[in-house]
């Protein structure tokens, strides 16, 4: 009970009020721009929360946290560059609504599915935090690359018609991740005596490429001088009504699930859960086929889990003090900067900072909407001006954010070529999701590939010795097997 | 068989590109030198098994292709690009590409404008002062989200340089 009136007295808080509302602001200006990730948001306030008292600025921290996953989507629906890996499953229906002339709906659903997943991932954060985050424990070396594994084959086996080509694009993703530095040996592994490639290829620069260069070059195949003229039709937001969410209850409800259980492990930041989502709503879905041509349930599945994750993702940072992405091991930093050590007796100690959180939290995702009402219209407006002027100004924002990753020239050659290659793939049916999400998980799968081996000995074995990883890769196959039957069915009846 | 080799275009070209691509990847792999802190699978385990699968995955699509239907065939035809669109996407990589080289030289500023121009003028706009104010408006205001505002150090160039003495 007394839990309950520290997150009450927290939402009363005009100082926590004023925190939520800027911070959310600023997170979603900062998500909104390519190259500007929501660990960057967050860094770039850090210092300005020194001087406030521990709940306000970890309230402030955790808004820019809210405010830049929602932040994502905008570029994602309206310009086909997501700004962050948990918004890029979002591109595909989203930029569709868009060229439909459907901005305002897609923009909507992805708001108020953001900020009901926001809350409800904010619920389980506040009512059992320290009971669910025991179900990452259950998370071996195995289940998470097993995990990756599945997430690429789900994405891959459900390529509209071109599951070889799904597989392909994931590999092809899984070969751009290895680029870099081996983080086991130290090895540097096909560099060719470049050092701007030892730290690997950022994936904010394999998005930029593969989805906002490739779609400019498709978009100069199509020199008309006006914007599309269907998307000009669309210059305000439309927010769902009850009947609409009530109608999308399905894919939300996955997003939630799969959004708790991504929130709970370290590693994908969102990409994961809002990947899964989308391709698990296509499946339950009783209308697959408009998946990819500007589906309702495409957008609200993944806009859902990636806000459900930024609460969710707080479970695993406050009761272990285990950060699952660079967000929340900023938020992790703060917390130590202001004296305060993350842990089960965080909550003993100190149950005014976390559950003033949780309060702050609360206002932050009414905040997101109340900004995503008043913001996003102007912005509809501004990315349905004439295309000479558009595909200029989102030319020099892509490249603008790509400079800032790492300050350097050599990042927009890597983008020109991984655009080219983008384009190529396009051109010849490659589906790029499996493609993004393999560079994406890349990392994840083959720390943990390794990591598994070297528990088990060597013996590949262990994969189906752990029986998360048994399930995970059970599950996998089973998906890919069935999708290449349908498919070669599908081929077969059409020959 | 010989028209369905002529035939199977699309697919059939892009898994033989995609068979040579994964020899070519694996042998780099297998190049890549050993340490002993690799463990047991070492820094070439991961690269070596996705060359190996991007190999099998490209002979299933190049039996999927010759084995696809007259219909798939045409279907994937059509949606390949036109030659006019597969020149028009290469004119505005070349004017990225130009973007890319010219920036370290010219500078943030001056770049942004001649791109912001160049671009407006490749869909079709004629170099009016409208599309010069918009280009230069376009740069000031880049400049001062970018530089001014989240404090990233823009290349100055040569004409900044020149300013700055």
């Amino acid at each position: 009970m007394q839990n309950f009136i520290y997150m009450v007295e927290a939402m009363a808080s005009p100082s926590i009020i004023a925190a939520a509302f800027a911070g959310c602001l600023w997170g979603m200006m900062g998500g909104s721009l390519p190259g500007i990730s929501t660990s960057i948001a967050m860094a770039l306030l850090l210092p300005f929360t020194f001087d406030l008292n521990p709940s306000t600025a970890m309230v402030l921290l955790a808004s820019v946290y809210v405010g830049a996953e929602y932040g994502g989507s905008i570029p994602a629906i309206l310009i086909r560059t997501p700004a962050s890996g948990s918004a890029a499953a979002t591109v595909f229906d989203g930029y569709e609504m868009h060229r439909q002339g459907r901005s305002g709906e897609a923009l909507g659903l992805s708001l108020v599915g953001g900020t009901i997943g926001g809350l409800v991932g904010l619920i389980v954060l506040a009512t059992s935090t320290e009971t669910v985050a025991q179900l990452a424990l259950l998370f071996t070396p195995p289940a998470y690359a097993a995990l990756g594994i599945l997430g690429i084959s789900v994405v891959a086996s459900v390529s509209s018609g071109a599951m070889v080509k799904g597989v392909i694009a994931g590999i092809l993703g899984l070969m751009l991740a290895t680029i870099g530095t081996d983080p086991i040996s130290g090895v540097g592994r096909f560099i060719y005596g470049q050092a701007d490639l030892l730290e690997g290829i950022s994936i904010i620069l394999i998005m930029m490429g593969l989805f906002a260069l490739s779609e400019q070059m498709m978009q100069a195949g199509q020199p008309d001088m006006a914007a599309d003229p269907e998307a000009r039709r669309s210059t305000r937001l439309v927010l769902p009504s009850l009947k609409t969410l009530w109608r999308l209850r399905v894919p939300q409800v996955i997003a939630w699930v799969l959004g708790l259980i991504e929130g709970l492990m370290p590693g994908g930041g969102g990409s994961v859960a809002s990947f899964m989502s989308y391709n698990e709503a296509k499946r339950w879905s009783k209308e697959p086929e408009k998946f990819g041509h500007g589906s309702e349930e495409g957008v609200i599945a993944p806009e859902t889990a990636n806000n459900v994750v930024a609460s969710t993702a707080l479970i695993p940072t406050l009761s272990f003090g285990i950060p699952g992405s660079n967000s929340t091991a900023v938020l992790l930093g703060a917390l130590l900067i202001h004296g305060l050590q993350p842990g089960p007796l965080l909550f003993a100690r100190h149950p005014e900072v976390v559950y003033g959180l949780f309060g702050g939290l609360f206002i932050a995702n009414f905040a997101m909407l109340a900004l995503g009402v008043v913001l996003l219209s102007p912005i509809i407006w501004l990315v349905n001006q004439p295309k000479p002027f558009l595909q200029g100004g989102i030319f020099i924002l892509i490249m603008s954010g790509v400079y800032s990753v790492n300050n350097s020239t050599f990042d927009l050659g890597l983008v020109l070529g991984i655009g080219m290659l983008g384009f190529t793939l396009r051109a010849l049916g490659f589906p790029l999701l499996p493609m993004v999400l393999g560079a994406v998980l890349g990392p994840m799968i083959e720390s943990n590939y390794r990591r598994s081996l070297m528990m088990g000995g060597g013996d590949l074995s262990i994969f189906v010795r752990d029986p998360v990883s048994a399930v995970l890769l059970g599950l996998a196959l089973l998906m890919l097997v069935t999708s290449f039957i349908r498919e070669s069915r599908h081929a077969g009846k059409a020959g | 068989m010989r028209s369905r080799l002529a035939n199977a275009g699309v697919g059939l070209w892009a898994g033989l590109v995609l068979l040579a691509f994964s020899f070519l990847y694996w042998m780099q792999a297998d190049a890549l030198p050993r340490s002993s802190l690799g463990g047991s699978v070492g820094s070439d385990g991961l690269p070596k098994l996705l060359g190996g699968a991007l190999a099998v995955m490209s002979c299933l699509l190049i039996v999927q292709s010759l084995l696809a239907s007259p219909e798939k065939r045409q279907q994937d035809r059509e949606g390949l690009p036109s030659r006019l669109e597969l020149l028009r996407a290469l004119g505005f990589w070349v004017i990225a590409a130009g973007f890319v080289l010219a920036l370290p030289w010219l500078g943030y500023p001056v770049a942004v404008a001649a791109v912001l121009l160049a671009i407006g003028m490749y869909y079709g706009r004629r170099p009016s002062a409208w599309l010069i104010g918009f280009a230069l408006a376009g740069a000031a205001i880049f400049y001062l989200l970018f530089h001014t505002l989240l404090g990233v150090p823009v290349p100055t160039g040569i004409f900044m340089d020149l300013l700055a003495r």
